[in-house]
This record gives structure tokens, sequence and C-alpha cells, in this order.
């Protein structure tokens, strides 16, 4: 394999990526609930970091790879926080 | 030459995995049935990417990283489903016509006396 088709391969994984975020950015506007909404931001952010885990491996650069870990901490701390303010609004 | 093969079935894999649970998010009828189609596919489809990634870098520090980040992201997807689906219970977020089964609202009818009439308020529409 040569590495123009190899790199033409991952050209097209990451066009089928960002029509995947596409599909959910549907729900993301469309979401009659507000928990909709927080799982689909979710799922967008997890197929961004596939994206930038494409990406990482097109310019062979794995210091990108950090980007990778640091977005999958603050992810998890943001739907966190969002359940807890959804709850908390349910209580008053 | 052959890591780069190995590298493309990975992603691909990957992408199908992303893709069924992209459908599932649009095709689904439910809150919870979404979150439940949802966050195991997109786990596994970036497991697989991330596998794809560590066969390209052949490194012991990018094999190290992307353990932790598929770790990390199984416990993370899971624990973030199960709190949004409670708040979203607790919210009153409707389920869908075909749900047979609410165990929770079973649950919650034991503890307190039976009721002959439903309130207005907990009835899943």
């Amino acid at each position: 394999m040569t590495d123009a088709i190899y790199d033409t391969t991952l050209v097209i994984a990451m066009v089928a990526l960002m029509l995947i975020a596409g599909l959910v950015m549907v729900r993301l506007v469309m979401g009659p609930s507000i928990a909709d909404r927080a799982t689909a931001f979710d799922v967008f952010t997890t197929v961004v970091i596939g994206m930038i885990s494409v990406f990482a491996i097109r310019t062979s650069n794995y210091r990108y790879f950090d980007v990778v870990l640091v977005m999958s901490f603050v992810v998890f701390l943001g739907t966190i926080g969002l359940s807890y303010y959804m709850r908390k609004n349910k209580d008053e | 030459m052959t890591a780069q093969y190995i590298t493309l079935i990975c992603i691909w894999i990957g992408i199908t995995f992303i893709g069924i649970a992209a459908i599932g998010i649009i095709r689904m009828p439910d809150v919870y049935t979404r979150m439940s189609a949802v966050t195991k596919a997109v786990a596994l489809g970036v497991g697989f990417i991330l596998i794809g990634v560590v066969f390209h870098f052949n490194d012991t520090t990018v094999l190290i990283k992307a353990t932790v980040i598929v770790v990390f992201l199984i416990f993370s997807l899971s624990v973030s489903a199960h709190v949004i689906g409670l708040a979203a219970y607790e919210d009153r977020t409707p389920l869908t016509d075909k749900t047979f089964r609410d165990e929770l609202k079973e649950a919650e009818g034991k503890q307190e006396p039976p009721r002959t009439v439903e309130h207005p308020d907990t009835k899943s529409v």
C-alpha cells in the first residue's frame, strides 16, 4: 500500500466522521428534552475525539493525543454538571 | 506495511460502530432507548479507532495514553448515561408508548400506600 492511498483513506475516514457528527447535530437541534441534547452532545464530543485521533495519524504527530486525553476528561465533567443542575431544579 | 492495513481496518470498524450509534440516536423513539443504544456503541467505536492509532505509532507512551483514554471513556460514558437517565426520569421526561414495564415506578409505588387514582404529574404520556 502506497502512502498516497493510506492518506486518502484517512481523509475519507475523517469525512465519514464529519457526516456522523452532522447526524448527531440533527438530534442536538431537534431534541425534545434537555436529556436528549445532553446525550447528543456527549456523542458529538466523542466523535470529535475520533476525528482528532485520525488527524493525529495523518500528521504522524503523537502530541495531538494529549488533546484527546484532556477532552475525554472535560466532557465527563460537563455532562455530570448538567445532570446535577437538572436534578437541583426539580427539588425547588 | 502490515501495520497500515491493521490501522485502516481498525479505524473503519470503529467508524462503522459510531455510524450505527448515529443512526440509533436519530431513529430511536425515546430518551432512554437513545441513551442505551448510543453510549455502548460509541465507546466501542472510539476504542477501535484508538487501537488503530496505537498500531500506527508503535510506541509505548501512545499505548499507555490510549489505554487510559479507553478505560476512562468506558467508565465516563456509562456513568453519565446513568446519571442523565435518572435526571430525565425525575424530570418526568415522557416514555415511549411501547414501554410495557416501568420498574422504577413500581419500586416507588411500593413505598407508598397504593394509589387508587394516578396522579396526573406522574402519568407517563
